[in-house]
C-alpha cells in the first residue's frame, strides 16, 4: 500500500497555497499564521520520518507509486532514502524558520504566503521525487514562485534580478528535459531483472520491500496495474518499454548497455546525456561561470526567501548530481570528472575572491555560497576513484549540502536583522553591533565561525571528507582546494570585523538598533545550535546518507582502469573501525 | 507549343484550369493594386472563384471524360467555399464599415497601424 | 586501577571539566544578561560575573588536580631511570567515536604518554594560575553600565570622547574555559584529525580572546591576522593531512607510528611531504619564521591572555605536535625544522632587543625561545627541547604576570614611560628577576645549579654541539643559539633595567603601587616553576627531562642519516650526552649569557638609556614594513576579488550574455522592417510566395518525373 506522508508532505503546502484564497484580503495577519501552522505540520511530519525507522537505509521507504501517464510509463512516484532524507528535513526545518522570519512582510501578505508555501511543495517535491517527469514538474513548479518573490517582495533591483534568475534557471531545466528525454528514449524496462523492478518501485510501493516475495513478477503481470499491461505488450512484441523512473534508469545504466550507444561526436548517449544534465544542473548550484545569477538574487530577495534561496535551492543542484547525473551516467562521470573538479576549484576560487572584495554584508554571503558549492563539485569528482573514495567524496558532498543550508541561512537572516533595522548592509557604514545586540551578534559568530569551517561546527566535516579523496584524485588541485580556507576565512573575518566588531555604529538610523527580539531568536538558536550539533555529532547525517550513497554509487567501485591511483602503504579498509 | 494545342484539343479540365487561374491572378492583381477597400473584397472574390472554377472542372467526370465516377466532392467544395464566401463578404463588409467610421476613408493604405 | 584505564578516565575528567564551565557560563552569561537591566545588552551583575569566573576557576582547579594525579599515576606505573631506558609503552585508545564514513574513523581519542601527562600537568597549572590572576588584573570588568562603566581609552569614538562599556568578565572567563578545553585536546589527541579539530579550535578561543576587546580596531584587527596567520599555517597542515590520508589511510597515531618505518622505507618523498605539510601548521601555531607576525599584535588580547595562550600553551602546541608526530618526520623534514628555528630564534631575539613595548618584548621573546625548542627538536634534541617548553611555560608566564602586574599599575606598555619601580613594586620586581634569570638561564655550570632555563637551555646546546661536530658544514645551527642566547640575555636585562632601575620617566610610574594579592600569589606559583622545573625530586632521579625521556621517540636514541639528498646526519642521546660535548655546551651557553648582560648593562646605562643601537630602523622594519607584506597580499586578494567580481563577472559573463540577447533582439528589430502594415503589400507577398511555392513544388515534380 501507499504511504501517504510523502504525499502530504507534498501537497499540505499547496493545499494551504490554495485556501489562501478563501483568507479575506484584510486578513495578512491571519494568512502568516496559516503559513506558520503548515510549515510547522510538515516539519513535524518530515521530522517524523527520521524517527519512524524505516526511512534513511540503503533502499527506498515511505513508497508512494500512481500511474499518472501510463501511455508514457509516467508514474507518480515519491519516496525517501538515506540521500534525501537530510535535505528534505532540512527544507521542512528552513521552511518553518523562513515562515517565521516572513512575519514581519507588511505588502500583500496573502499572495507572499501562497507563493511561500507553492515555493515548498517545489521544493519538496523535487526531494522526494523519484520519477524523472514528477522531479522536472516539481523543479519547474518552484521557478515561478521564486521569481515572483523575488520581483516583488525584492530590492530595487528585485526585477532584474529575478528576470536573470529566471532565465538562467529556465535555460538549465531545458538542458536538463533534453538529457532527461535522451535517457528515456533509450531507456528499456523489459531489459531488467524481476528483483530490480520490483526493488525499484515500478511494480507498486508493497514489491518494493526489502522482504517482498519472489512472486512479485507474476503477481504484478496479472494486476490490473496499466503499466502491467504495457509491460504484458512490450514482452510479447519484443519492443522496449521505455521509463522515467529514476532508479530503473540507474540500474538499467549499472546492468545493461542501454545507454552505451555510440552517438554523436565520438562518444555514448550516457556521455552527451551526463554532459547536458551536469550542466543544466551546474546552473543551480551553482558552478562557475554560471553562477552569476545568484549573487544577484541573493542579494535582492527578501529575507525569508534568501535563507531558503541559499538553504535549500541550491542544493537541488547538488541533489540533482547525486541523483540523476552520477548513478545513471556513472562512466561520463568518471571520464569527466577531471573538468567538474577543475570547476569545483575554479568556483572555490572564484567566489571567495569575490567575497573578498564585496562592501555589501549581504552580497558577500551570496559569493561564499559559490565557493562553498565548489566543495560539492570536489567530492563527487573525486568520489569517482573508487569505493572508498566515493563513501567519502559523496557522503561529504551531501554534509557539505546540509551544513551550507544552516549556514548560510543563518548568515542570511543575520543579515536581515541588521538590515531590518538600519535599511542598509554596506560594512563600512556597519560596526559596533557586538555591543549594541550582543545576543544576536554572538550567533552570528557562531555561525560565521561554522561557516569558515571551524572543527566542532558543521562547516568542517564535509570540507574534510570532501579532501581526503581528493588528494589521491589529484593532489594539485586537492592542495589548491585546501587553501582557500585561507580566503574562505580572510572574507568572513573580515565581515565580522567590520559589522561586529569596532567602537560604535557610526552609520545611518542607528537610533533603531533595537535588540533582538524573541521571534528572531526563534530563528537564529536553531540555527545556531544545529550548526554545532552537526558538527559535534555529524554521524547523524552521515550515517543516514551514507549507506544510500554507497548504493548509488556502486558504478565506482570498481577502481577506473585508466587512472593511477596511489595505492596505500597499509590497506585502508583494515585500518578502519579499529576498536579497543 | 502548349498553348496551339489547347486551342486544337477539344474542351477539357486543362481549359478551365486556365480560366481559373486566370481568374486567380486577377483577384490577387486585384488585391495588390486596389487602394479601395471594396475593390479589395472583390479581388478577394475573385480569388475564391477561380479556385472554385478549378474545383468544379477536377471534380467533374465528365470533363475529366472517365464516367465511372459519380463523387461529387469538387461540387461540394464548391457549394462550401461559395457559403464562406458569403460569410466572409458579410464579415469583411462589417469591417469596412467600421473602418470607415473610424478613419474616414476606405483607403486600405491609412490601415497600418499594425507596422512592425 | 591499571594504569590503561586510570589515566584515560582521569584526563577525560581534566578535558572535560572546562567545556562543562564553557557551557555553564555561555549559557547562564546569556541569560543573566538579559535578566539584568531588562533589555538584551544589559550587563551582567559584577558579582554573577564573578561567580561565573569561580565556576571556571573551579573547573580548571579539576582539572589541574586530575592532570596531577594522572602524573602521580604514570610515576607510579614507570619507575625514574637514568633516562636511557627504552620508551615507554604509551596508552593509546578511544573514548568515543564521532564519524565514520567509509574508511574514514575519527573519534575523541587519546594518546597518552609521559608527553601528555607533563603537558596536561604544565597547561592546566599555568591556567589555573591565570584564571586566578585575572580576577585581580580584569577586576573593572565586572563593572555594570552608567556612571561607572569600563572606559576604555583605545577605542576612538565619534567624538573624541572616551567609550564606557558594561564589564564582561564572565564573557573572558567564558573563552578562557573554551581555551582550556581546546587545549588539551589538542595535548590528548590519539589521532591526527582530533588534533586538527583542537587546534584550529584553539586558534578560534585565541582569536575570541585576542578579541576581546572587540571596541578596539587594533585588537579587532589583531584577532583576525592571528587566525588568517595559523590558517596560512594550516593549510599546509591540511595537506598533510591529506598526503598522510593517501599514504596511510588511518590517522591514528598508534597505527601510524607503527608504520612510519615502513613507509620511510617506500614512500621517502611523501613521507618528507607529510612531514613539512604538518610542521607548516606549527609554524603558523608557533609563531616561526615567516609566520611569526601575528604573534606581537596579538598581544593587544588582555595581558593574562597573552601569559596563557600566546605564551604558555597555545603557541607552544606547534612545539608539542613536532614532538608528538615525531616518528613520522624525515631527516630532512627535521633539518628543516631547526633551520625554521634557529632563523625565527635569531629575528625573535633582535626584534625583542629594541621595541619599546613590554609586551612586544616579550612576544618577540617568546617568538625566538619558540625557535630554540623548534631548533633542539630539529637536531635530535626531543627530550631537550620539549624540557625547554616546559620551563619556558613557567618562566615566560611568570614574565606576562609580571608585566601585567605592571602594566596594571603603570596604565602603559611603553618601557619609556617606567623606570623605578622596584620601589614601588618590590615583589613584582623580585619575582620578575626570577623570570629573567630563568630565561637568561643563569646557573652555575660546574656545580649543575641553576633555575629552569639553566637546566633546558643547556640541554639544547648538547645537541647543538653534537650537531654541529657530525656536520661540520651545519655550523650555523650552532652559531644561531650562542649568539641568540647574547640577545636574549642582552635584551631580557634591558627590559629589567628600563621598568624597575633607575628613575620614574613618567607621572604614573611614580605613583605606581603593588598589585593586589591575588596577582601575586598566581605569580608566585609560577615563580616556583620557573625556579624549580629544570631540578630533580630530592632523593631520587625523577626530573621533569627523565619523565619525558622514557617515552622519547626510538629514533632519537641512535643517529639517523638523512636518505635523499641532504646526507645530514642527526645525532643521538647518546653522542649529545658526552662528557666533552656537554662541558663545551655548558660553558658556551653561560658565557653568551653573561656577555648578553653585560653589554646590555653597557649599552642602557643602568637603565638611563632607551634606545638600543639601530633600534629606529629595525623598529620601523619591524612595525611597518613587516605588516606591509600581509597587508600587500590582503590588497591583492582584494584587487582580484574586485576584478573577479566586477569585469569578470559583470564584465565579462553578465555581459556576454546581455550581448546574446542584444543580438537576438537586434535580429528581430531586423525582422521587423517588412511587417509594414500596408495591406496591398502583404498581398503582394503572399502573391510572391504562391509563386515560389508553385515554382519549387513544380521542380521537384518535373525532377521527379525525369527520374
Amino acid at each position: 500500500m501507499n504511504d501517504h506522508a510523502l504525499t502530504l508532505l507534498v501537497l499540505l503546502p499547496a493545499a494551504a497555497a490554495c485556501a489562501m484564497a478563501l483568507v479575506p484580503k484584510s486578513a495578512g495577519g491571519a494568512a502568516k499564521k496559516l503559513t506558520l501552522a503548515t510549515t510547522a505540520l510538515v516539519a513535524l511530519i518530515a521530522w517524523s520520518l527520521a524517527f519512524d525507522g524505516r526511512a534513511g537505509g540503503a533502499g527506498l521507504s515511505h513508497i508512494v507509486s500512481a500511474p499518472w501517464i501510463p501511455s508514457l510509463g509516467v508514474q507518480f512516484f515519491l519516496g525517501v532514502d538515506g540521500v534525501s532524507l537530510p535535505l528534505v528535513i532540512l527544507t521542512a526545518s528552513l521552511s518553518f524558520l523562513a515562515a517565521l522570519a516572513s512575519l514581519g512582510v507588511e505588502r500583500h501578505p496573502r499572495g507572499y504566503c501562497a507563493l511561500l508555501l507553492l515555493l515548498q511543495t517545489g521544493m519538496l517535491g523535487v526531494f522526494l521525487a523519484l520519477d524523472f517527469v514528477v522531479f522536472y514538474v516539481f523543479w519547474e513548479l518552484i521557478l515561478v514562485p521564486m521569481y515572483l518573490l523575488i520581483a516583488v517582495w525584492g530590492g530595487d533591483g528585485g526585477r532584474r534580478a529575478a528576470l536573470k534568475y529566471f532565465i538562467y534557471t529556465l535555460a538549465g531545466s531545458v538542458l536538463m528535459l533534453g538529457a532527461g528525454l535522451l535517457l528515456y528514449g533509450q531507456s528499456d524496462l523489459t531489459r531488467l531483472a524481476p528483483a530490480d523492478l520490483a526493488e525499484c518501485g515500478v511494480m507498486g510501493p508493497d514489491a518494493a520491500k526489502p522482504h517482498a516475495s519472489g512472486m512479485v513478477l507474476a503477481e504484478w503481470l496479472a494486476s490490473d496495474d496499466p503499466l502491467a499491461e504495457r509491460y504484458v505488450d512490450a514482452e510479447a512484441a519484443g519492443a522496449p518499454l521505455r521509463t522515467f523512473n529514476l532508479s530503473a534508469m540507474a540500474r538499467l545504466a549499472r546492468s545493461t548497455d542501454v545507454f552505451t550507444s555510440k552517438s554523436w561526436g565520438g562518444h555514448n548517449l550516457a556521455w552527451w546525456a551526463f554532459v547536458l544534465l551536469a550542466v543544466g544542473l551546474a546552473i543551480k548550484l551553482p558552478a562557475v561561470p554560471l553562477h552569476t545569477w545568484l549573487p544577484d538574487a541573493h542579494t535582492e530577495a527578501p529575507t525569508p526567501v534568501s535563507m531558503l534561496l541559499a538553504g535549500v535551492m541550491l542544493k537541488l543542484g547538488g541533489y540533482g548530481l547525486v541523483r540523476i547525473a552520477w548513478p545513471v551516467c556513472p562512466e561520463a562521470a568518471r571520464d569527466l570528472a577531471f573538468v567538474v573538479a577543475v570547476v569545483g576549484v575554479v568556483g572555490l576560487f572564484w567566489g571567495a575572491l569575490a567575497a573578498m572584495a564585496q562592501t555589501d554584508f549581504k552580497r558577500l554571503v551570496a559569493y561564499s555560497s559559490v565557493s562553498h558549492m565548489g566543495y560539492v563539485l570536489i567530492g563527487l569528482a573525486a568520489g569517482t576513484l573508487g569505493a572508498d573514495a566515493w563513501a567519502l567524496g559523496a557522503t561529504g558532498a551531501v554534509f557539505q549540502m546540509v551544513a551550507h543550508g544552516v549556514t548560510s541561512a543563518g548568515l542570511f537572516f543575520a543579515v536581515g536583522v541588521i538590515y531590518e533595522r538600519v535599511h542598509h548592509r554596506d560594512l563600512n557604514q556597519l560596526g559596533g553591533l557586538m555591543n549594541r545586540m550582543p545576543t544576536a551578534s554572538g550567533l552570528a559568530l557562531v555561525l560565521a565561525l561554522a561557516s569558515l569551517g571551524l572543527p566542532c561546527l558543521c562547516g568542517f566535516v564535509g570540507e574534510l571528507l570532501v579532501l581526503l579523496p581528493a588528494w589521491t584524485f589529484n593532489p594539485y588541485l586537492a592542495a589548491a582546494a585546501a587553501s582557500v580556507t585561507v580566503l574562505i576565512a580572510a572574507y568572513t573575518l573580515r565581515a565580522v570585523r567590520l559589522a561586529y566588531y569596532g567602537p560604535e555604529y557610526r552609520g545611518p538610523n542607528g537610533d533603531r538598533l533595537t535588540p533582538v527580539t524573541p521571534r528572531e531568536l526563534a530563528v537564529l538558536i536553531p540555527l545556531a545550535v544545529a550548526a554545532v550539533v552537526l558538527g559535534v555529532r555529524p554521524g547523524i547525517v552521515t550515517e543516514v546518507a551514507e549507506p544510500a550513497l554507497v548504493a548509488a554509487g556502486q558504478p565506482f567501485a570498481h577502481p577506473h582502469p585508466n587512472l593511477p591511483g596511489m595505492t596505500p602503504v597499509a590497506d585502508a579498509a583494515d585500518a578502519r573501525r579499529t576498536t579497543r | 507549343m502548349i498553348l496551339a494545342s489547347l486551342v486544337t484539343e477539344p474542351v477539357g479540365v486543362a481549359h478551365y484550369l486556365i480560366v481559373g487561374a486566370v481568374l486567380f491572378i486577377a483577384g490577387i492583381v486585384c488585391m495588390a493594386t486596389k487602394r479601395n477597400l471594396l475593390g479589395v473584397l472583390m479581388g478577394v472574390e475573385l480569388v475564391l472563384n477561380g479556385a472554385n472554377v478549378n474545383f468544379i472542372a477536377i471534380g467533374s467526370p465528365y470533363l475529366r471524360g472517365d464516367a465511372a465516377s459519380v463523387g461529387l466532392d469538387g461540387q461540394l467544395m464548391a457549394l462550401f467555399v461559395i457559403v464562406l464566401a458569403a460569410a466572409e463578404a458579410a464579415v469583411a463588409l462589417a469591417i469596412a464599415l467600421n473602418f470607415y467610421n473610424t478613419v474616414h476613408t476606405i483607403d486600405v493604405d491609412a490601415a497600418d497601424q499594425l507596422r512592425g | 586501577m591499571t594504569p590503561e584505564r586510570l589515566l584515560p578516565t582521569l584526563l577525560l575528567l581534566a578535558w572535560l571539566a572546562p567545556l562543562a564551565s564553557f557551557v555553564v557560563s555561555a549559557i547562564a552569561g546569556s541569560l543573566l544578561s538579559r535578566r539584568h537591566g531588562g533589555q538584551e545588552g544589559g550587563a551582567v551583575d559584577g558579582a554573577a560575573a564573578r561567580t561565573i569566573g569561580h565556576v571556571a576557576t573551579g573547573a580548571i582547579g579539576v582539572s589541574l588536580v586530575a592532570s596531577v594525579l594522572a602524573l602521580g599515576a604514570w610515576i607510579a606505573a614507570h619507575p625514574a631511570t637514568d633516562g636511557h631506558a627504552p620508551a615507554a609503552t604509551a596508552y593509546a585508545g578511544e573514548w568515543f567515536g564521532v564519524l565514520d564514513v567509509g574508511p574514514l574513523h575519527v573519534g575523541a581519542a587519546y594518546y597518552i604518554d609521559a608527553l601528555t601527562v607533563v603537558m596536561a600537568v604544565v597547561v592546566t597549572l599555568v591556567a589555573t594560575c591565570v584564571h586566578v590572576y585575572s580576577f585581580g588584573y580584569l577586576a573593572e570588568e565586572t563593572a555594570a553600565e552608567g556612571l561607572e562603566a569600563v572606559a576604555d581609552d583605545e577605542a576612538p569614538t565619534y567624538y573624541g570622547n572616551k567609550l564606557r562599556r558594561a564589564g564582561r568578565l564572565h564573557r573572558f572567563y567564558q573563552h578562557l574555559s573554551l581555551f582550556c578545553f581546546a587545549m588539551l585536546g589538542v595535548v590528548l589527541a590519539g589521532n591526527a584529525v582530533m588534533t586538527f579539530a583542537f587546534w584550529e579550535l584553539v586558534g578560534a578561543s585565541s582569536y575570541l580572546l585576542i578579541g576581546f576587546y572587540y571596541e578596539r580596531p587594533k585588537a579587532a584587527a589583531a584577532a583576525t591576522k592571528a587566525m588568517l596567520f595559523n590558517r596560512v599555517g594550516d593549510v599546509g597542515m591540511l595537506v598533510g593531512l591529506m598526503a598522510l590520508w593517501g599514504l596511510a589511510g588511518t590517522f591514528d597515531y598508534e597505527r601510524l607510528f607503527a608504520m612510519a618505518p615502513t613507509w620511510m622505507a617506500s614512500h621517502y618523498g611523501l613521507a618528507t611531504l607529510v612531514g613539512a605539510g604538518l610542521f607548516c601548521g606549527c609554524i603558523g601555531k608557533s609563531a616561526q619564521v615567516p609566520l611569526q607576525g601575528w604573534l606581537p599584535d596579538a598581544m593587544a588580547g588582555p595581558t593574562p591572555v597573552s601569559a596563557l595562550v600566546h605564551s604558555a600553551t597555545m603557541v607552544a602546541a606547534g612545539v608539542f605536535l613536532v614532538g608528538r608526530i615525531y616518528p613520522l618526520l624525515t631527516v630532512e623534514v627535521l633539518v628543516g625544522i631547526a633551520s625554521v628555528g634557529a632563523v625565527t630564534l635569531l629575528v625573535g631575539a633582535t626584534l625583542a632587543s629594541v621595541s619599546h613595548d613590554l609586551k612586544r618584548v616579550l612576544a618577540y621573546s617568546t617568538v625566538s625561545q619558540l625557535g630554540y625548542m623548534m631548533l633542539s627538536l630539529g637536531l635530535g634534541g626531543w627530550t631537550a627541547g620539549l624540557f625547554h617548553l616546559v620551563t619556558h611555560a613557567g618562566f615566560k608566564a611568570l614574565l606576562f604576570l609580571g608585566a601585567g602586574s605592571v602594566i596594571h599599575a603603570v596604565g602603559t606598555n611603553d618601557l619609556r614611560a617606567m623606570g623605578g619601580l622596584r620601589r614601588a613594586m618590590p615583589a613584582t620586581a623580585g619575582l620578575m628577576l626570577v623570570g629573567a634569570l630563568a630565561l637568561m638561564g643563569a646557573g652555575v655550570p660546574v656545580l649543575g645549579l641553576g633555575l629552569s632555563g639553566f637546566f633546558s637551555k643547556d640541554a639544547i646546546f648538547e645537541y647543538a654541539v653534537a650537531f654541529a661536530r657530525t656536520n661540520p658544514s651545519y655550523a650555523w645551527l650552532f652559531w644561531a643559539p650562542l649568539i641568540g642566547a647574547v640577545l636574549t640575555a642582552a635584551y631580557i636585562t634591558r627590559l629589567g633595567l628600563l621598568t624597575f632601575v633607575g628613575q620614574a620617566r613618567s607621572e604614573k610610574a611614580e605613583h605606581a603601587h603593588e598589585s593586589p594579592e591575588s596577582m601575586l600569589v598566581p605569580m608566585a606559583v609560577v615563580a616556583a616553576m620557573a625556579i624549580g622545573a629544570g631540578w630533580a625530586v630530592p632523593g631520587s632521579r625523577l626530573s621533569v627531562p627523565s619523565l619525558l625521556a622514557m617515552s622519547a621517540p626510538e629514533a632519537t636514541h641512535h643517529a639517523r642519516t638523512g636518505s635523499a639528498w641532504s646526507g645530514v646526519t642527526l645525532p643521538g642521546v647518546e653522542s649529545a650526552h658526552e662528557v666533552d660535548v656537554r662541558a663545551a655546551a655548558g660553558w658556551a651557553a653561560i658565557g653568551a649569557t653573561l656577555v648578553g648582560v653585560t653589554s646590555a648593562l653597557l649599552m642602557h646605562r643602568g637603565g638611563r638609556k632607551c634606545e638600543t643601537p639601530a633600534g629606529a630602523p629595525m623598529r620601523q622594519f619591524d612595525e611597518h614594513w613587516l605588516p606591509s607584506v600581509s597587508r600587500g597580499c590582503d590588497a591583492v586578494a582584494r584587487r582580484l576579488g574586485a576584478f573577479v567580481s566586477g569585469p569578470l563577472d559583470r564584465g565579462a559573463i553578465d555581459g556576454g550574455l546581455a550581448g546574446a540577447a542584444g543580438l537576438l533582439k537586434s535580429t528581430g528589430g531586423g525582422l521587423r522592417r517588412i511587417q509594414t502594415g500596408s495591406l496591398r503589400q502583404y498581398v503582394f507577398f503572399l502573391a510572391l510566395g504562391v509563386v515560389l511555392v508553385s515554382a519549387a513544388s513544380l521542380g521537384v515534380a518535373l525532377r521527379w518525373i525525369n527520374g
